[in-house]
């Protein structure tokens, strides 16, 4: 699937969300990564056959799966759908100072590369 | 660590107990005038007194907000694999505060944004208790 609003497939459209920001083009580079972040969710719901209408249900029952094998870590998959929320607003209202937009573009990158190695198409050609 | 005593120290406490009383009160905001803006907005605040605790504690005073980031950044780096989602907490807490200031957040993605905000009070507040 490819990101919403995009005709690129979520893997690319990270790429391309990096060189915005390397750019200083933060609201491309958040708005980017939120659609990227968006098409995983999205993903990750088909992976696992669940609604793709509801993304936050969609995180709260990845987490409970996830505490299964790993209690110890609160709230992966919600946390960072919420970082894809921060980036989405950074897109819409210029919401964030640039010291607060680094810590989300360096981690919802990794978080979105390791979903779609665990469960996603990884093939950006199709 | 700093001495019992120590200036560090009170500003510490002080800290600790704005923390806590800034989360109660967004609870009671929210639990008894159903006011999710001025719940998150004092959940903000709750978080950034946490992160004032725990540096005071330690012998430093972050001030401004890129600071106390910073400073929260290596708190985490200290504890790799302890279970604290410190930065995506910390991002939970900013949007609360984007959309107090702004409104129009869905109750759906306040509670889940709530949610992470407390974790995180709780988790930062757990780390003070156990640096002193």
């Amino acid at each position: 699937m490819n990101a919403p609003g995009t005709e690129m497939h979520p893997l690319q459209a990270l790429d391309a969300a990096e060189r915005e920001y390397a750019a200083g083009n933060y609201v491309a580079s958040s708005r980017i990564l939120w659609q990227a972040t968006e098409a995983t969710y999205v993903m990750l719901a088909e992976a696992h056959g669940l609604d793709t209408g509801d993304l936050i249900a969609v995180a709260k029952a990845l987490d409970r799966k996830r505490d299964g094998i790993d209690p110890k870590f609160k709230h992966y998959y919600l946390g960072y759908l919420i970082s894809g929320w921060l980036m989405e607003a950074h897109a819409e209202m210029e919401a964030l100072e640039d010291y607060e937009l680094e810590s989300p573009h360096q981690r919802l990158p990794t978080f979105i590369r390791k979903c779609y190695r665990e469960f996603g198409d990884n093939d950006i050609t199709r | 660590m700093t001495s019992p005593g120590s200036r560090h120290r009170i500003r510490a406490e002080e800290h600790r107990a704005r923390a806590e009383s800034y989360r109660d009160d967004a609870n009671l905001l929210l639990a008894q005038y159903n006011k999710p803006d001025s719940s998150g907005a004092l959940l903000y605040e709750s978080a950034k007194q946490c992160i004032n605790a725990v540096a005071n504690l330690n012998g430093h005073n972050p001030g401004a907000t890129g600071a106390k980031k910073r400073y929260l950044e290596s708190i985490a780096a200290q504890r790799p694999g302890s279970g604290f989602n410190l930065a995506a907490g910390w991002e939970a807490a900013s949007f609360l505060h984007i959309h107090a200031d702004r409104g129009h957040l869905t109750p759906a993605r306040f509670e889940a944004t709530r949610l992470l905000a407390e974790t995180f009070i709780a988790d930062m507040l757990a780390i003070y208790a156990g640096s002193g």
